[in-house]
């Protein structure tokens, strides 16, 4: 298991699209990722679950991620989120 | 593979499609029909036949509407005889969301649609429930 604490730097945060693409991120692979911000926690492969973290830019999410492929998963959703999710801001 | 297909009446059915593509990514097999206000109904059934023909590609399409007794509802029960289908009514952005990105994922039609009406349901908040809930 990896967990890792990851904060949003980009403008709108985890924004319905951006929920969407980490969810299509997380889909690639075959672990278990959940997401958690204060008491709430998501399941990372659904954009609904995720999208009820309501998490706007400086949010701090911890990242949890089991499963055969979890050190590359957390590379690839660490990147995204670096990345701002290719918002192009 | 299940379709999907939208129906309401103004022009909710095309633009609740593009949002969902907007947030997702575009889609195949998932079809919008809006009815507008002063459409000839015979007309609008006909055209909404020849888009279910389409999308069913045997194992079925699911219809998801805006109200229950609404015209593009009830063109959509009387369209049931001729076809594998399965009404879901008060379609929102959640319920879409879920419906397409899930739809790989079932064979059963009556299966599929219960799912979806579950997760429509369910999506619907009262914002401060959730907010208060995180203040916990």
């Amino acid at each position: 298991m990896v967990e890792k604490k990851l904060k949003l730097a980009n403008k709108l945060g985890l924004h319905a699209r951006a929920a969407a693409k980490l969810v299509q991120l997380g889909e690639t692979f075959k672990s278990e990722i959940k997401i958690s911000k204060d008491n709430v926690e998501a399941d990372g492969k659904s954009i609904l679950s995720v999208l009820l973290l309501a998490a706007p830019v400086g949010t701090e999410l911890t990242f949890t991620i089991q499963g055969p492929d979890e050190g590359k998963a957390m590379i690839a959703i660490g990147s995204l989120i670096e990345r701002k999710f290719d918002e192009g801001e | 593979m299940i379709g999907i297909l939208i129906v309401t009446h103004g022009s909710l059915a095309d633009e609740i499609m593009k949002t969902c593509f907007k947030i997702i990514g575009e889609r195949d097999d998932v079809g919008a029909y809006s009815i507008q206000w002063d459409d000839d109904p015979a007309l609008a059934t006909r055209r909404i036949e020849k888009l279910m023909k389409k999308l069913d590609q045997g194992d079925g399409v699911l219809v998801l509407t805006d109200m229950f007794g609404g015209t593009p509802t009830n063109i959509m029960i009387s369209l049931s005889k001729h076809f594998q289908v399965e009404i879901v009514t008060g379609v929102n952005l959640p319920m879409l969301i879920k419906a397409v990105t899930t739809m790989n994922t079932f064979n059963d039609l009556s299966e599929f649609a219960e799912k979806v009406k579950q997760q429509g349901q369910k999506n619907i908040y009262k914002v401060s429930d959730i907010l208060s809930m995180k203040r916990v």
